[in-house]
């Protein structure tokens, strides 16, 4: 819990703000634009999410590596007797972080919506921001196992980028079953609502956070019993 | 605390066999050429790196307010302030706000508080460092380097705060490469070689007894004054150009001024008499120039006085 405490003390700062802007500023751009295309701010809405997401996963990933980089992670480690503590502390805050994003990304879009068109119900807008939550929640994930496990920004930053964007998509198409396995297109899926035929959403969740969930799990591990010589 | 503690990187043993524990109420001096294994043995003691083989002992010290250490370069958050960083560690270590008052004056940092640590000298940063470790008001306090970049008063200062912290009942351990820093300040000493604890025990026993230096005219009559003063009594040795007396807990007046009864005695004019404060240095060089002969390590036991 102390471990969760300082972590989210240590993200109330500049860049934690510009990050928030640039979410809720990237959703209303959207937002705005697709009146142009005949669409409702909802529809807009739905377009950013997924991008607002891989700005989330980015922010885990860089926050993960570069407290090894940095060797703040030292602090962490000598303060608290648990390594999974610190794991854990760490995870939960920059979930809570991207939860807080995806929730005041929700708000402003909401409150602004009837200045860009027809105003969604509470209930759709609601949806709508509880699938951008889970997808940057998922992506999280993503991106702070593998922070911890390259230890290194720029490598962090270039796996989880490009598994997102180009990896996923050339492994798209081959296989119905290798499909429903690409974490970043399933939650591109569930942020559009349009899950593919014969997978419910529960379903989609699971195929989309497991994989990832997974992947932290093996960060943990190695977490617990690597040395830290940064 | 460390029991028969081995730590290997690949093939290169950094810590070997080690047994050692920090003394509670000193401060104790951990030195060593680079590469000799201290900065291992801190992370060891922290937990940082696992052992090889052996038991690392921290379940009762580490943890909470137990344990602190600043290991290596300042490890901030640089684009927060100096103050926002006190309390991050704060909260991790449970310390409240009246402790980060109290550690930022005593590391005399309340001027830069609400600076961001990106502008702070390096100096300013390694103080900012120094309190965070001193947040926890830990039993054991690991200071690896803390005089880096830091100017003669604030060094000053540091030693001060050691000694303090010390005489509060904290066990400190200070690495430094600045022998001369260690002086005046460590009451005992560590020194680590290839690995191993080569010493461990009281700094002025490492260090050794003051001594004389005396020289005649002459090797000659240098050779010819030694023998003279062994027969007076006074137990020297050549060294280079001059004859070294130690002291061994005597008078260093009382002997220089034997010494120079006996040489005027005996018609042996002196060129020099004067007297020679050993310093960490040489012993320094001395141990470890000899250390790689030693087979066995000559290791008091840690005790937790």
């Amino acid at each position: 819990m102390k471990s969760y405490r300082a972590e989210l003390l240590r993200f109330v700062n500049r860049s934690s703000i510009a990050l928030l802007l640039l979410c809720v500023g990237l959703i209303l751009f959207s937002m705005s634009n697709a009146g142009h295309q005949h669409h409702t701010p909802l529809w807009g809405f739905r377009q950013a999410a997924i991008l607002t997401a891989t700005l989330l996963l980015g922010r885990a990933a860089v926050v993960a590596s570069g407290d090894f980089s940095s060797g703040t992670i030292r602090a962490w480690l000598i303060s608290r007797p648990s390594r999974a503590e610190v794991f854990s502390g760490k995870l939960a805050a920059s979930i809570t972080f991207a939860v807080g994003a995806a929730v005041l990304a929700g708000a402003v879009a909401y409150a602004l919506s009837g200045t860009m068109g027809d105003v969604p119900g509470f209930g759709a807008m609601a949806e709508a921001t509880g699938q951008l939550a889970f997808a940057g929640t998922v992506l999280t994930f993503f991106g702070h196992a593998v922070g911890v496990l390259t230890r290194s920004i720029p490598v962090a930053l270039t796996l989880t980028l490009v598994w997102i964007l180009p990896a996923e998509k050339g492994l798209q198409g081959h296989s119905a079953t290798l499909d429903k396995w690409l974490p970043g297109s399933v939650l591109q899926d569930i942020t559009l609502n349009r899950l593919r035929q014969g997978m419910s959403p529960t379903g989609a969740a699971l195929h989309s956070a497991l994989p990832f969930v997974l992947l932290d799990v093996l960060a943990l591990v190695l977490f617990l019993r690597r040395d830290v010589n940064n | 605390m460390l029991d028969n503690v081995t730590k290997k990187f690949g093939a290169t043993t950094a810590v070997d066999s080690v047994s050692w524990a920090p003394r509670l109420g000193r401060v104790t001096a951990l030195v060593g050429l680079n590469g000799a294994g201290k900065s291992t043995l801190m992370r060891l003691i922290t937990g940082l790196v696992r052992p090889t083989g052996g038991e690392v002992a921290v379940g009762d010290v580490r943890g909470g307010r137990a344990l602190s250490a600043m290991i290596e370069a300042p490890a901030l958050f640089s684009g927060l302030s100096a103050r926002r960083n006190l309390r991050i560690h704060a909260s991790l270590t449970g310390a409240d706000r009246a402790d980060v008052a109290r550690v930022a004056e005593l590391a005399s940092i309340d001027d830069v508080l609400d600076r961001r640590v990106s502008a702070l000298s390096q100096g300013y940063r390694q103080r900012v460092a120094i309190a965070v470790a001193l947040l926890a008001r830990p039993r054991i306090l690991l200071l690896d380097e803390p005089t880096n970049a830091l100017d003669p008063e604030a060094i000053r200062q540091l030693r001060q705060l050691v000694r303090k912290v010390a005489d509060d009942g904290s066990a400190v351990i200070v690495s430094s490469h600045q022998l001369r820093e260690l002086e005046g300040t460590a009451d005992a000493l560590t020194l680590i070689h290839e690995g191993k604890v080569r010493y461990d025990g009281p700094f002025d026993a490492f260090v050794g007894p003051p001594s004389l230096r005396v020289r005649a005219v002459g090797d000659a009559a240098n050779r010819g004054l030694l023998n003279l003063l062994e027969s007076h009594g006074i137990h020297g040795e050549l060294d280079g150009p001059a004859i070294r007396i130690r002291q061994n807990g005597g008078d260093g007046d009382e002997i220089a001024q034997a010494v120079f009864s006996a040489a005027a005695g005996a018609g042996i004019d002196l060129t020099e008499l004067s007297h020679i404060a050993p310093t960490l240095e040489e012993a320094f060089q001395t141990a470890t120039s000899a250390a790689s002969t030693i087979t066995e390590s000559p290791v008091t036991a840690g005790a937790q006085s």
